[in-house]
This record gives C-alpha cells, structure tokens and sequence, in this order.
C-alpha cells in the first residue's frame, strides 16, 4: 500500500507533542536512544583507554615504578600518605621530568587529532589533515630558519629571547603560513574551501624547499637540532613549556565542541549549511583559527608529529560514525592516548636512545591508512567515506 | 509572503537574470520552469538568500532577507538543493533530523526527533531511518534531503510564513516517486506554505502548480496560471520545441506533448527575442 497515503502529517507531529515527556527526553525513540548510549559508551571506553595510557606512561620507563608509587608520589605532592614506599630519586624522575612530558602528549596528541576531525569536516573530506592549511610547514620552516640563520639575523635578540625563541618562532610560522592560505581562498568575504586546499598544497611545497634549503647550508650541530623539528619529539617538555603550551591546547580542545553542530551541517554541503541558518563564512573562520592555534602551539613545543591528526579522526568515524559531537571530545581523548602510546614507545624502544617521535607515528599511522585503503578496495568501493 | 523584486544578477561580466519580479504567496504552490541556463537555479539561490542579487531585493513577509539574521530566515524557510553532497555515513534518520538545526538551543529534544521520523515517513522512507545515507540510491537520497527540509519547517512559526525552496526535487525520481513528491509538496502549500519550485517537466508543473513562471535568458517570459502560460506559442518560442497543448484527459489541466521537430535546431542567439505582451 501506498506509504505517503497514511504518512503522518504535520498534526500527527501535534499529537506527539501532547506526550507528558516530550520535553525532557523520556519519550525517545530507540534509535535516539541507542545514539546517545553509543556515543556514550566509546566516550567511556576512551577516558578508560586514555587513563591506562596515562598510568603505563607515568609508571614505565628507565627509572622504572609501580603504579602504587606512581599514586603514592602524587598524593605526597598533595600532603596526602599513602602506603607505597617511593625513592626520592622516583619522585624527583616522576614530577620533574614524566609528568610533564605526559600531560604534554595528552594535550599535543589531542590538539592534533581535534584539529585533525575540525578539518576533515570543514573540507568535507577524512583525509584531510591540519597540515593540509600550511600550519605545521610553516612552523617547522620558521624553526629551522631560527636555528641555522637564528644567532646571524637577530644577534644578541636571541640570547634575550633564550628558550623561548623557537617555540614563539614556530608558532608564529605556523599562524603565518595559514593566513596566507586563507587570504588566498578569500575574495570579496567568502572562503573558498577547495582553493584553500589547493593553497595550503602549494604553501606547504614552499615551505619545504625553504626547510630542505635551510638543512642544505646547515651546519652538523644545527642539523640535530633541526630533526627535532621535522620529526617531533616531547623529550624536552618541561614545566614552563606546559604552563604557556597547555593553555593554547587545552583551550582549543574545549572549544571545538562548540563546532560540532555547525561542522555537522557543513558536511550537507555549505548551501545547505547556510540554509539551516549557519553562518559558514564565520565557522570557517574559526575552524582554521581553532586549528592554526593548536596546531601552531603543539609544533612549537614538539616539533612536527604526522598522520595523529588524519588517523585519529578517521578511525573514530569508522567506529561511532561522523557525528560530530561524539567525534570531538572522542578525538580529543583517543589523540592523547594514542601519542602516549607512541612517545612511550619512542622513549622505550631502544632506550636508552630516543626515537624521533614523529617516526613512530608514521610507522604506526601509515601501515593503519593502506589497510583501510585495500580493505575498501577489496569490498569493491574504492575508497569511501 | 516571499517576493522579489527587480532582481538583476550579474556575474564576471555575464548577466544571469536581469530585472525579474517573483512573489511567492503562502498556501500556493510556484512552478519555474524554462531550459537549461534560463536563470532558473540562479533565481532560486537569489530567492534563498545564498547568492546577493547585483541589483534589486528579496523580502520574505515585508522584512527583507538581508536584514534578517540567517537563523531567523532558516526557521521559516526550507531549501532543497539539485544535489546532496553529503558524502559521511550519517544514519538517514539523523540526516532529517539536522532540519532541525535552527530551532534548536541545546541538544535535540524527543519532539525533534518524532518529527523527524514524521518527515521520513512522508517521503515514505520510514524503514529507512537507520541506513547509512551514502548507500542509498540518487533517488532515495533525494527523498531524504526532501525529508530534511519538511522537518525544518515542519510546524508553523509564531509569526509569519513557511516557505520551502525545491531546486528540481523530481530530477532525479521515478514516475511514481515524481508525484508523490509533488504531492507532498501540494500538501505543504495547503498547509499554508510557499512553495517555489523549479521544474523541468512541464506537465508536472500544469498539474500542480497554482501559478507557473517561464523563464528564458534570465528574463520571466510569461507568468500567471498554468493554462495561460504554458501555451503552444509560448513553449515553443521559450523551449524551441513545437508542442502541441490538449486538455488532459482527466485532471483538468494543460497537457503538453512534444511534437517532432522536422527543421534544422533553431538558433537562439540569432533570434531577435520576442517578449509576448500582455
């Protein structure tokens, strides 16, 4: 029988509405039901996930402890006694050295990945990437460019300036590498997201030949100094790094739920975002703003850490699906595990040597993408979305 | 009521439509019809707000569309766009449920999502609600998008009218699905919505439309009822094509066959352009 003929209509919608619960969300329908308990669900898994990485991280390294004096440390911090009995030398280790560097790989991993599900859902396409504006290149170049040309152009600045040189460098790089991107999509007030692709392509050569150029002159010393900065690492997080870091990362991460609605309308299409009473020009805005201050700030203090911000998003989108709202706190979350992960491996792996982080997250990241590339081609699709 | 008046739009040089007036009442159903790059869908995103005209105003119930905030305008206003480029694995039901966006302060409410399902079951994809939208057909696809904009003007506001935009809604359809769309969009019009919509099938418009608006070059050709516009003479001096126009045989309105065109194509741009006038 014809459906349409007993579709309901708008006063079936009325009748509805007479339900007591209507308001407060008692009435739902299964499937609202099982969205939210789904959402909530991998949202748990992830703190759990992400609390596991944390521990393993604080406790697992060349001064090794338990995680009973890993609690015990930190509540003695706090004037609180617990009955694990810790060495001075553990405490010193813990608190001065891991702590820091964990917090950081929460916060620069989940800045990534944030910035990583931002993008993907402004350009409409998983694979896109928060390099993909000229961010992390323009970053990387400003650093280098520091450290070989540093002490020449700017002379005695560069002792005033002292260690914060290079992180304020980078970030200001990075910043100004996506507004050239951006002005170059923009004309007459509107952003076109696909020129800014293409932009942010031939940005990002750019600055590579610049960095490549800068490794070509550079002398042995600045050369390792340099692999710092194009192959990421947090061996040098410190304190003072994270007091000024951690807000920029933190802050980012706080706001970017506030774009998920937005970001979710966007992925209709930019007309259609527009006619459900978006203001799309002002979401692109903030996308790239939200992205280049993340992403600027964690190459600053970690250098230049690849494929966290494309993996992180993607793999959540194959496991709770595109919304959004789930997509951003849960990028946040599995970002700051998964760099824990990795920085705990680098450190570890052939210790006690480092590995550059951003090799590790390549050699993990990139076998993950081609699997998810030939499953999709073995199903006959090609790649989808 | 939605109007346009005097709209002019010109793009890098070219001009797409030139001095075109259009009012859409609330409760009637507009049909723009003409062929392809008539304006047709230039006119429909002037309409919408998405495109500023060169020259000229939109005004949707005596406020124009530039003073009102976008939310504003979204609450009473619906799009349906030519074509769906959401391309991420939303579940369908949660795609009609976005028609909801401008209502919305917080997270959506049990009320969001029943008429959600209302507007699915309209467009008679009811079972639908938890497929991926990707794997649906163009078809089916459309049906969704349909849904969507019906949910987001699904009740009417405190004050003013509803308006619902269709950029070709039968384009891509079977025969069936054709009409039941335009049924349904008959429907809202009953409802007291306006309803503008571009169509390509001339007899789709003859059969629903209250009053039909023949584009050519940018300009309105002809507008008024349907069996004063969509006339022998007017159809094939606008679409090129000669027709023949008899009474359908049982609904009453203009039926419009196509007769084999035995001369060469005529050329449009060498014509002199003949405005019929009235």
């Amino acid at each position: 029988m014809d459906r349409s003929a007993q579709a309901p209509e708008a006063p079936t919608a009325e009748r509805h509405d007479a339900a007591p619960a209507a308001s407060n969300g008692q009435a739902a329908t299964p499937m609202r039901q099982q969205h939210q308990q789904k959402g909530r669900r991998v949202l748990g898994g992830l703190v759990l996930l992400l609390l596991g990485a944390t521990g393993a991280s604080l406790a697992i390294g060349a001064v090794d402890m338990t995680l009973g004096q890993v609690l015990a440390i930190l509540a003695d911090r706090v004037g609180v006694s617990l009955p694990w009995a810790f060495e001075r030398q553990q405490a010193l280790v813990l608190t001065a050295i891991r702590l820091p560097r964990v917090l950081l790989a929460i916060g620069v991993g989940g800045g990534l990945a944030v910035s990583g599900a931002v993008m993907q859902g402004l350009f409409r396409n998983p694979l896109a990437d928060p390099s993909l504006i000229g961010v992390s290149s323009g970053a990387a170049l400003a650093a280098v460019v520091t450290i070989v040309l540093g002490t020449t152009v700017l002379g005695a600045w560069t002792a005033w300036l002292g260690a914060f040189l290079l992180p304020i460098a980078a970030f200001a790089g990075g910043v100004a590498a996506t507004v050239v991107v951006y002005q170059l999509a923009t004309s007459s007030g509107r952003t076109s997201v696909a020129t800014m692709l293409l932009a942010g392509i031939a940005i990002n050569a750019l600055a590579g030949a610049g960095t490549g150029l800068m490794i070509f002159i550079a002398d042995d010393d600045q050369l390792r100094d340099l692999t710092f900065w194009t192959l990421g690492s947090l061996g040098g997080a410190t304190w003072s790094q994270l007091a000024v870091v951690g807000p920029c990362l933190l802050g980012g991460m706080l706001a970017a739920p506030f774009m998920a609605r937005p970001l979710n309308a966007m992925l209709l299409g930019e007309g259609e975002a527009l006619h459900l009473g978006i203001d799309t020009e002002r979401v692109k805005k903030l996308v790239i703003a939200l992205a280049a201050f993340v992403v600027g700030a964690a190459v600053a203090v970690s250098g230049v850490i690849g494929f966290v911000g494309l993996v992180v998003p993607h793999l959540l989108r194959l496991a709770v699906g595109p919304d959004h709202r789930v997509l951003i706190p849960g990028s946040a979350l599995l970002g700051g595990a998964l760099l824990l992960g990795a920085d705990l491996l680098s450190r570890t792996i052939v210790a006690p040597a480092e590995l550059p982080l951003g090799i590790v997250t390549a050699l993990l990241g990139a076998p993950f993408f081609l699997w998810l590339l030939l499953r999709d081609r073995k199903r006959g699709v090609g790649y989808t979305l | 009521m939605l109007s346009l008046s005097d709209i002019t739009v010109q793009i890098g040089g070219s001009t797409l439509i030139h001095q075109v007036d259009l009012t859409v009442q609330p409760g009637t159903l507009t049909a723009v019809v003409g062929p392809n790059g008539a304006g047709k869908t230039t006119l429909l995103r002037v309409a919408s707000g998405e495109l500023t005209p060169s020259t000229g105003t939109v005004s949707m119930d005596d406020q124009p569309l530039a003073a009102c905030s976008n939310r504003e305008v979204a609450r009473r206003r619906a799009v349906l766009a030519q074509q769906s480029h959401l391309r991420f694995a939303f579940p369908v039901l949660q795609v009609v449920l976005m028609g909801r966006t401008p209502h919305l302060n917080g997270a959506e409410t049990a009320r969001d999502w029943q008429i959600a399902e209302s507007a699915l079951a309209a467009v008679g994809l009811a079972d639908f609600a938890e497929r991926s939208f990707p794997t649906l057909s163009g078809g089916e696809q459309q049906r969704v998008q349909l849904a969507r904009a019906l949910a987001q003007i699904w009740t009417p506001p405190p004050s003013g009218n509803r308006y619902l935009l269709l950029d070709e809604p039968t384009a891509s359809l079977d025969l069936a699905h054709q009409h039941r769309v335009l049924t349904t969009a008959a429907q809202r019009a009953q409802d007291g919505v306006g309803v503008l919509a571009i169509l390509h099938d001339l007899n789709l418009a003859a059969q629903y439309a209250d009053q039909v608006v023949m584009l050519r070059d940018g300009q309105v050709y002809e507008s008024g009822a349907p069996a004063e516009v969509l006339t022998p003479s007017a159809v094939q001096s606008v679409f090129g094509c000669p027709v023949c126009v008899i009474d359908h045989p049982t609904q009453g309105c203009p039926l419009i066959v196509a007769e084999r065109d035995m001369r060469a194509a005529p050329d449009h741009t060498a014509s002199p352009h003949t405005f019929a006038s009235h």
